[in-house]
């Protein structure tokens, strides 16, 4: 039976982060628009399950964004439902939402755990009232441990929480606080994201007029090397470059993406992967639910992978596991001998000292870890 | 025509002092072509002469003139370029006339070029007809124009005739100064064919076509000409005159200008300045002032696209069937793979033609540090011409080095003298003579190094004198300089295409220059990249390019993973146009900004 994760996506937030470049909106109060994208995301799941020429197994649901607790629970349960429906759910899916500290509180928790999810993203970014307010985060510092034991107490039991480094006028002294006070809430998943200024986000607009003072790459580079350690005495696996979870704990949902494997993504903008298609949803709201509702294809972006390209696209995503990239597998899924295929790139890593290859394994190195784009850039072919 | 009914003329100006619009005025008003078909400045015929608004190509016009006698003359009408790089072919054209208009702003006055090519009429014995142009610019002074026309170029302007070519002032009396001043052709029309060719340009059906000046005898359709200095023979094909278009004719007759093919394939074969005679009836003697094209100014260029090798080679090839002054030769460089060693006549010579091969033939180039001609004195006796700094031998074979020199004047307003001076003093000059020819006008000469002003010495003085100055050169002689090769080295090894020869004294300060630049522009790599400029084995400055540190993206999750790998691609292919020194990658954008800076 075919496997495929779900991932939703939840184009609303009530405010515009500075350095996020998701596909999100904000909208006035009392707007319709979430509702409706809701019933749109309804619509979508039941036609294109019924494209499947089989049910699908679901092993993996993920709710991102945006922020979908911007929905009350019971539409966040509603998609649920509807999921249930029309694909063969796992009794033991991994079912998360992202939750942002400023729009949960304990009652929503629960509800949300009633309605079947299982596992909490709690986007916490810094435990430091100055660079939230920087960030244009609606939360405070104590909010977001208030809602981390809120969700403890609604009965989450696998929790997650994401912190960023390198941000304006952060010091190692603010990092390590935020780094040491994660790990006394004793969360079962740690996401640490470091800065990046991507194009049309406020941050990269101050960063090109010179007026967004970051880290260097030395400060940026200690940031990321004192999280791994301290959190690798803490009990912490260290499964993903920027994920790290107590053993046992590693999210399923993202493993999907690592592995290259299929999902398929709901909502305005989400992007689905299912046999060797590539696809992105109509991002805008509105349009979403017009073309929805009129029966019209909501592809906007798709592309068909040709095998060398999507081995290239495995190799590329894999290398960021740190359990390593099992190129024997790759090699029965591709047919291919990817050993032989890449042989001279991945000796030229190899004497690089950015990779180890041992039994058909393939791993970063600690610095191959921190230059690992570079890595997978070795493994792109240009067509 | 009668001989004595025709009046062969040129225009010599400064640029913008309204050559082009004074010859479209001229053609206009003798009925050479009508108003409607008037394309502003109609004699430049190349796009990029009239974006530069200088002409690269000169063209010679015949016009038909009823003068206020009742007498119909032919006047031919001879274009020049208006360009240093280009003296050789100006005083060619300058033999093919018996006078000149010498048009001078009203506003601005003499500048040097128009000084240059006024000697260069003086040498050819032409007559002058001082025109001042622009008088009805707020600013005109006519004059103080006229004063500095006196002095400056030692010329009587008492009877010079005020015009604005743009309004129509003055063309009249300018036509009929034409007629009564400049005198007709003297010429032997019984002696053996002498035709002085003035210019030459390659046509696709008619193979090449020259521009002539029929000095004595007649050349007409069927005869089999020679070329005295190459010695080749032809079979006549087409004869005629440019009005403005081509008019194929029976003849042209002693005194006469105007054109001829021959169904001849290269240009080098109809060099300008060679002497056209008859092969049955030959001259005795060929027209003097021959002599072929010489490069003075060097450079490697290369493809950006290594695959584009073939195309720049036919490229070069297509253009110097029209520009027997283009030379080059296949050369090989470690960092910027195959390309060619060009040989231009001067720096302009050099843009235009790197930018006619972008433009015309969409290639995209690299172009390494123009150099000129080094004689090198070896030890042992031997003397080595050199265009690259790759040719240079080991130091301690060479004597000594010499330099080609160049006598330059620059006239400028008064209050500049200072900074003018200084930039020539820093240009290694040796100053010759200062003169005020006009109030509030200096005219300075200075003897510098061909090599100091093909750097940014133009912009240099035009940014110093806010516009005002004007340059002007004649080449030298060669001189002894302490000269040095400089070498960049990218960890330890040397990036051929960027070494360069240099003063001793400015060795220092440029190397460090390269060397920061490079630093800003090479991308950091894995590892350090130390940048160092040499000399022989002594270092003289040092650059260190940090390795990075961290290059990872921390997110990549299910949307992201096309977006990344179309990152990672383009990434890619840029790389593919990084060029390989050792160990080192280099951007060829980071080649490009350096090679800008020197």
């Amino acid at each position: 039976m075919r496997s495929v994760s779900i991932y939703i996506h939840i184009p609303f937030c009530e405010r515009h982060c500075a350095y996020c470049d998701f596909n999100v909106y904000t909208l006035k109060e009392q707007s319709d628009l979430p509702s409706r994208t809701v019933e749109a995301i309804c619509r979508e799941i039941s036609r294109e399950s019924g494209q499947l020429n089989e049910k699908a197994t679901v092993p993996t649901i993920f709710f991102g964004g945006g922020t979908p607790t911007y929905l009350g629970a019971d539409a966040l349960g509603q998609i649920l439902r509807t999921l249930r429906q029309h694909f063969n759910v796992e009794d033991n899916a991994e079912i998360t939402a992202e939750a942002n500290p400023g729009t949960s509180d304990a009652a929503k928790f629960q509800q949300m755990r009633e309605y079947g999810f299982n596992r909490l993203s709690v986007g916490v970014q810094a435990f430091h009232d100055m660079l939230l307010r920087q960030l244009d985060r609606t939360h405070t510092a104590k909010e977001a441990e208030y809602a981390l034991n809120a969700a403890r107490t609604a009965g989450f039991s696998n929790l997650s929480l994401d912190l960023m480094f390198r941000l304006p006028g952060q010091s190692m002294q603010d990092w390590q606080q935020s780094v040491d006070t994660a790990v006394s809430i004793n969360p079962e998943h740690i996401s640490l994201y470091g800065l990046t200024l991507e194009p049309g986000t406020r941050y990269e607009r101050l960063h090109a007029g010179g007026r967004l003072q970051l880290p260097d790459e030395e400060l940026e580079t200690a940031m990321y090397e004192y999280a791994i350690s301290t959190l690798k005495v803490s009990g912490y696996h260290h499964y993903e470059v920027s994920n790290f979870a107590r053993p046992g704990w590693e999210s399923r949902h993202n493993m999907t993406y690592w592995d290259n494997n299929e999902y398929l993504g709901f909502g305005p903008g989400a992007v689905s992967y299912l046999g060797g298609r590539r696809w992105k949803a109509e991002r805008v709201p509105l349009k979403y639910i017009e073309k929805s509702s009129a029966d019209v294809n909501l592809a906007v972006e798709e592309e068909i992978l040709p095998k060398e390209q999507a081995l290239a696209e495995s190799m590329m995503v894999g290398i960021r596991k740190l359990d390593g990239l099992d190129l024997e597998r790759l090699s029965t899924r591709y047919s291919v001998t990817v050993e032989s295929y890449y042989s001279d790139e991945l000796r030229q890593l190899q004497e690089d000292g950015l990779i180890t290859l041992r039994s058909g394994v393939l791993k970063l190195t600690h610095r191959g870890l921190l230059v690992a784009d570079t890595v997978a850039a070795a493994f792109i072919r240009l067509p | 025509m009668n001989q004595s009914h025709i009046r062969n003329f040129c225009i010599i100006a400064h640029v913008d002092h309204g050559k082009s619009t004074l010859a479209d005025r001229l053609l206009e008003n003798t009925h050479t072509i009508a108003q409607r078909d008037m394309q502003a400045q109609l004699l430049d015929t190349m796009d990029l002469e009239r974006e530069r608004g200088i002409t690269i190509k000169m063209t010679a016009v015949r016009l038909n003139y009823t003068a206020s006698d009742g007498e119909e003359y032919q006047f031919n009408l001879i274009d020049t370029p208006g360009h240093v790089d280009f003296t050789y072919e100006v005083s060619r054209s300058l033999a093919a006339c018996e006078g000149a208009l010498l048009v001078v702003d009203a506003a601005q006055g003499v500048e040097a070029q128009t000084l240059a090519n006024v000697n260069l009429a003086y040498q050819n014995n032409l007559e002058l007809i001082p025109v001042i142009n622009k008088i009805d610019l707020p600013a005109a002074d006519p004059e103080r124009v006229r004063e500095e026309i006196e002095n400056v170029l030692t010329l009587d302007a008492s009877e010079a005739i005020l015009a604005s070519a743009k309004a129509g002032v003055g063309i009249a009396e300018i036509l009929e100064a034409v007629v009564h001043k400049i005198p007709p052709p003297k010429g032997d029309p019984e002696a053996p064919l002498r035709a002085l060719i003035f210019d030459s340009k390659f046509d696709t059906y008619l193979g090449v076509v020259c521009y002539v000046r029929i000095i004595d005898g007649s050349l007409k359709m069927g005869q089999r000409i020679r070329f005295m200095a190459s010695g080749k023979e032809f079979e006549l094909v087409e004869v005629g005159a440019f009005a403005p278009e081509r008019r194929p004719g029976k003849q042209l007759n002693t005194g006469e200008v105007g054109y001829f093919s021959a169904g001849i394939k290269t240009i080098g074969d109809a060099q300008v300045g060679d002497t056209v005679t008859l092969a049955e009836r030959p001259a005795k003697d060929a027209l003097p002032g021959y002599r072929t094209a010489k490069p003075m100014v060097f450079c490697g260029l290369y493809p950006l696209d290594g695959s584009q090798y073939p195309d720049l080679r036919e490229a070069l090839f297509k253009l110097q069937l029209n520009d027997a002054a283009l030379s080059f030769e296949p050369e090989t460089s470690a960092a910027l793979g195959f390309g060619f060693r060009c040989g231009f006549l001067g720096l302009l010579h050099m843009d235009v033609v790197q930018e006619r091969l972008e433009r015309e033939f969409n290639l995209g180039l690299i172009a390494t540090s123009p150099s000129v001609v080094y004689k090198v004195f070896r030890t042992d006796g031997k003397i080595d011409e050199i265009d690259n700094p790759a040719q240079l031998p080991n130091p301690t074979y060479i004597d000594h080095i010499e330099e080609p020199y160049v006598d330059a004047t620059i006239i400028m307003p008064g209050g500049y003298v200072g900074t003018i001076m200084e930039l020539c003093r820093d240009r290694r000059g040796d100053f010759v003579s200062m003169e005020y020819p006009a109030p509030d006008r200096a005219m300075l000469r200075y003897r510098l190094p061909l090599s100091e002003i093909l750097m940014d010495f133009f912009d240099q003085l035009k940014s110093r004198t806010r516009g005002y100055a004007s340059f002007d050169y004649e080449l030298g002689d060669y001189r002894t300089s302490h000269l040095v090769k400089i070498d960049i080295l990218m960890n330890g090894d040397i990036v051929d295409a960027l070494s360069f020869i240099t003063h001793r004294e400015k060795a220092y300060d440029r190397g460090k220059s390269i060397a920061e630049k490079l630093k800003e522009v090479v991308p950091r790599q894995q590892y350090d990249i130390r940048i160092q400029a040499a000399i022989g084995g002594k270092v003289v400055a040092a650059e260190t390019v940090k390795a990075f540190r961290k290059n990872v993206t921390a997110k990549c999750y299910g949307g992201d993973i096309s977006r990344k790998r179309k990152l990672l691609e383009k990434q890619k292919e840029g790389k593919k146009r990084m060029k390989q020194v050792g160990s080192v990658e280099i951007p060829q954008e980071a080649f490009l900004s350096v090679l800008k800076l020197s």
